[in-house]
């Protein structure tokens, strides 16, 4: 028996790290989910907002010493800002724009991190960042616990939305833009608005990450994250909420918790070929299932469920 | 311009064309000084392929954007701008149009569909997501009414045929209580005892007070439920009348009808 436990938690800093990142992409699966499963906004930018937050954070944290709540509050508000500022531009762009205009945002975060150094400190890192409590061995077992806390929030707000006008409002907008306008629809302001929001969201998480990272480096900001989150959320289902769990656990969860902590595989490889490996995967994963399987493992909303379900809301 | 019965004027909200022109290219589409919309109860619109009809009907509601003129909105003593407002203004206002190509949210079933249209916006913030009951409650009465009236195959669905799409959209404007409904062709692709049906419905409607403005290749729709008709040639009104004065014009007759159809 305490072989069998030594063999799944003997390093549970290593698997404590792997759940974060899990966690971590579930949270930013379900925003992304909002924006580009029920919406119909392709944001290829995911890194740039979660970034944005990350960095609001630390350097809130590390150059200015305030406290937790008030970092919090700032690394939502840069990914909120940054979301309101994206959204009102890709607003009326075609569906190609947007994906370049988003991936043009993350690169310009990181452009600027990576060079503002006097700010950032650039490749050099920002740190220390620490958690804002301590309660000893178990405070990174903590930090787990509310950062599953707030994914679990953040699927339940995705599922209500979905139950709600608000999110009948974001499908109308994303299937049939003229149709919703001609119902009184006022398009441009919800597409800016669920931008806005969900970019927050975005931003929070980055800033809950900093305790984890402790040093933040612009490599964090990679596209990376983007691909990560989308291939998650795709291979999963991009319009159900669950989606972005789903498919997490077979990417996310099998890269980097199950092979990467219980496949035997040499150190070397284990830290130099599997992380570019593992993208490569993930790219051709995402092709996979687009050519194959569109909507990905659960597939489309149940719409008529939920109308039947109505008298229950 | 204008010649037999034109508009009169009366108690009901109108929209008024001054100057109104597009182009597309070197071609002009639409090219209208004056025109008053909406003065009877039922305005039929009518003319050949490429006279402008859809275009002026999307000018008006913004879907496309004109060169030159305005669209004003006079209802009572006020008188709003439209040319100058996003359609999804226009539409909160109370001009609504349904669509000549069939529309549809492919998310969507019947039921969301025809909440979506009665939504207010209070009801669709964020941060509302337990508001569903509350408008289901408040219009779903109504919503049935509607969904009687027809025969959709799966009512708590999703609407399947082009027929099913078409009514869903001229429900979705109606829910919408306009003052002036443009419809443009809502009975194509429709069975006659549909057709009829629909036509029944809109009567109901025009008799509580709404106006309609009709484009229809049906001409039966149009000499039956217009009180007035305007007749559209090369981007231009060129006649107006009531529908027995249209249907027996010489000029109808040479450029759109044909000798034996009068």
């Amino acid at each position: 028996m305490s072989a069998v436990w030594d063999y799944l938690f003997g390093s549970p800093a290593f698997l404590i790290f792997g759940t974060y990142t899990l966690m971590m992409i579930v949270g930013l699966g379900i925003l992304l989910h909002l924006q580009l499963g029920v919406t119909g906004i392709g944001n290829f930018g995911v890194a740039g907002f979660w970034g944005a937050g990350l960095y609001a954070f630390g350097i809130m944290q590390v150059t200015y010493d305030v406290g937790f709540w008030l970092a919090l509050l700032v690394a939502t508000a840069a990914g909120g800002v940054l979301g309101l500022i994206t959204g009102w531009v890709i607003a009326d762009l075609d569906d190609d724009g947007v994906l370049a205009a988003t991936l043009a945002v993350a690169t310009i975060v990181y452009l600027a991190i990576d060079s503002e150094k006097d700010i950032t400190g650039g490749r050099v890192g920002l740190g220390t960042i620490d958690f804002p409590f301590d309660v000893g061995k178990r405070t990174d077992l903590v930090w787990l616990a509310i950062l599953f806390g707030v994914v679990v929030v953040l699927l339940w707000y995705a599922r209500r939305v979905h139950r709600s006008p608000y999110g009948r409002l974001l499908i109308a907008t994303g299937t049939n833009e003229p149709l919703a306008r001609s119902l009184r629809k006022p398009v441009k302001r919800t597409k800016v608005g669920v931008m806005a929001l969900t970019s927050a969201g975005m931003g929070a998480l980055g800033g809950l990450y900093g305790p984890i990272v402790h040093f933040l480096f612009p490599t964090q900001l990679t596209v990376a994250i983007t691909v990560s989150v989308i291939t998650a959320l795709v291979l999963g289902g991009q319009q159900r909420p669950l989606g972005a769990f789903v498919g997490a656990l077979l990417t996310v969860g099998l890269f980097d918790i199950v092979i990467k902590l219980y496949v035997p595989l040499p150190k070397d490889l284990l830290e130099h070929a599997f992380p570019v490996t593992k993208q490569i995967i993930f790219g051709a994963l995402l092709i996979f299932v687009l050519l194959f399987r569109p909507l990905g493992i659960l597939g489309r909303m149940r719409r008529e469920q939920h109308v039947k379900g109505l008298s229950r809301v | 311009m204008s010649e037999g019965n034109g508009n009169t004027p009366g108690g009901r909200a109108t929209i008024r064309i001054s100057g109104l022109t597009k182009s597309f290219g070197d071609q002009t589409v639409v090219n209208i000084d004056e025109l008053v919309l909406g003065a009877k109860p039922v305005e039929g619109l009518i003319g050949p392929n490429g006279a402008g009809k859809t275009t002026l009907m999307r000018l008006i509601m913004r879907s496309t954007k004109a060169d030159t003129g305005t669209v004003t909105l006079e209802d009572g003593s006020s008188e709003v701008v439209l040319s100058k407002l996003p359609p999804h203004r226009i539409a909160s206002l109370g001009v609504v149009k349904t669509n000549q190509v069939t529309q549809d949210f492919a998310g969507l079933t019947i039921w969301d569909s025809l909440l979506l249209a009665v939504a207010q916006r209070h009801d669709e913030r964020p941060h509302r997501i337990y508001r569903e009951r509350h408008v289901r409650e408040s219009h779903g009465e109504e919503i049935q009414s509607y969904l009687d009236l027809f025969e959709f195959s799966e009512p708590e669905g999703f609407a399947h045929s082009t027929g099913e799409k078409k009514l869903l959209d001229v429900i979705r404007c109606l829910l919408l209580k306009p003052k002036i409904l443009l419809l443009d062709e809502p009975t194509a692709g429709l069975p006659d005892d549909v057709t009829e049906q629909v036509i029944a419905m809109l009567r109901t409607k025009v008799a509580e007070g709404m106006s309609v403005v009709i484009v229809e290749h049906d001409l039966d729709v149009i000499w039956g439920f217009s009180d007035v008709v305007h007749f559209m040639a090369e981007g231009d009104v060129i006649l107006e009348g009531d529908p027995a004065y249209i249907r027996a014009h010489s000029t109808v007759v040479e450029k759109y009808l044909g000798s034996g159809h009068v």
